[in-house]
């Protein structure tokens, strides 16, 4: 998985939320990448080739050792633009990127010394790389259905989590977080991110799936209840999932217009849950029913596959 | 003596979309969602900063067929509640 060049510089190649990364990193350079963080991580040739791509751009990085720590402790990852640079910071690292071409871009990233590091250059830069691309990160819970993603949005406490307990016979994507953007073939796709409680044995065979269905999870009483959300409703489900790290007003615009696209290609409802029954019937009836209200531009096939 | 009606116009920061006739406010600093009826949408649209309060209610008269009193009080009370989350702002004629 890396190959030590005659620079001296130790390399890696791989996959993570959507961005193909391209790493030099200098040889004083600590890289590991946690567990948890590791289930999510595609290396080296089982990045898919670009007839099957998900990814939605690539990364050259260059990757130095950073000495210098925030003048001001940073809550999460801060992502800001600067002219043509967009800028990324944590605790455990500050990058600068810029774009190359339509689907390529370069970084030069200053990591600490701390064990997280190499996560926060994964979550961070694929992040902002993401959203340069018109997509976002949302927190959802996603699990794989007939050869797609259904996503589970809503916040802390809505039933996320349970919404996956009880469709039993499927595969998580993810627990707590996903990538959202479109592929180089125009499909939204989703690409599993690192978070939450997994259960044993629950993870399903993919990391990035097509998306049929996103759904705001509520709970309910007598029997599972879907419903297609309508108007500024279903708006506003999106909005209040997404998880944000550029707070200037010209990101929230890019935001809310890449929501409004999602709203009207995607199918988005609502999800009444009850603890007494599985769901995963109502569920299937439920997107078929939707499909066949509103033809799909083209079929959720089997080709946008990690 | 008429007094003078104040102009509501939309906060710098924020961000509005409007689907099917209902607005989505986020107040960008606050990070606050919030989502409008019909009524609460076209007043919204009607705070430009070049209408009074006078304006707003007499154009939500013709619009929405309703007592001139009535629809005073709710926009005076609409206005009012969205000064107060920093979705607008209020300059005195």
């Amino acid at each position: 998985m890396s190959d030590l060049e005659r620079t001296g510089s130790i390399r890696h190649e791989l996959a993570f939320g959507g961005v193909a990364f391209e790493l030099s990193l200098a040889p004083e350079v600590q890289w590991q990448v946690s567990g948890e963080f590791a289930r999510h991580v595609v290396y080296g040739d089982r990045i898919p080739g670009a007839a099957r791509a998900p990814v939605v751009a690539r990364v050259r990085c260059s990757v130095q050792l950073g000495r210098e720590r925030p003048a001001e402790p940073i809550a999460g990852i801060a992502i800001s633009q600067a002219g043509a640079t967009t800028h990324v910071a944590c605790d455990a690292l500050r990058a600068e990127i810029t774009r190359e071409a339509t689907r390529a871009f370069q970084a030069r990233v200053w990591l600490g010394g701390e064990p997280s590091a190499a996560n926060a250059l994964l979550l961070g830069l694929s992040a902002a790389i993401i959203q340069l691309q018109g997509g976002l990160h949302l927190h959802a819970a996603a699990l794989e259905l007939d050869g797609a993603a259904v996503l589970f949005i809503g916040p802390s406490g809505a039933g996320k989590s349970t919404a996956l307990e009880l469709t039993p016979g499927t595969g998580v994507l993810a627990y707590d977080r996903v990538a959202l953007a479109r592929s180089p073939r125009g499909q939204w796709v989703a690409w599993s991110l690192p978070g939450g409680q997994p259960t044993q044995g629950r993870w399903g065979a993919q990391r990035a799936l097509p998306v049929s269905t996103i759904l705001r999870v509520r709970k309910g009483t007598g029997l599972p209840r879907l419903t297609a959300s309508r108007g500024a409703r279903r708006l506003f489900a999106l909005r209040e999932s997404v998880d944000v790290a550029d707070l200037s007003p010209a990101a929230e615009e890019q935001r809310m217009a890449t929501l409004e696209r999602i709203a009207a290609e995607l199918n988005v409802g609502e999800i009444e849950t009850v603890l007494t029954a599985p769901h995963t019937v109502a569920l299937r009836e439920y997107i078929a029913g939707a499909r066949r209200e509103r033809p799909s531009r083209k079929d959720l096939g089997a080709d946008a596959r990690a | 003596m008429l007094v003078p009606s104040p102009i509501p116009r939309k906060a710098g920061r924020t961000s509005i979309r409007v689907l099917d006739g209902e607005a989505l406010v986020l107040v960008i600093d606050r990070a606050e969602l919030h989502r409008l009826n019909e009524v609460g949408t076209r007043v919204f649209e009607l705070c430009d900063g070049a209408r009074d309060l006078r304006a707003i209610t007499q154009a939500i008269v013709r619009e929405f067929e309703v007592d001139e009193a009535i629809a005073l009080a709710d926009v005076e009370r609409f206005v009012s509640e969205l000064t107060a989350i920093g979705a607008l702002a209020l300059e005195q004629a």
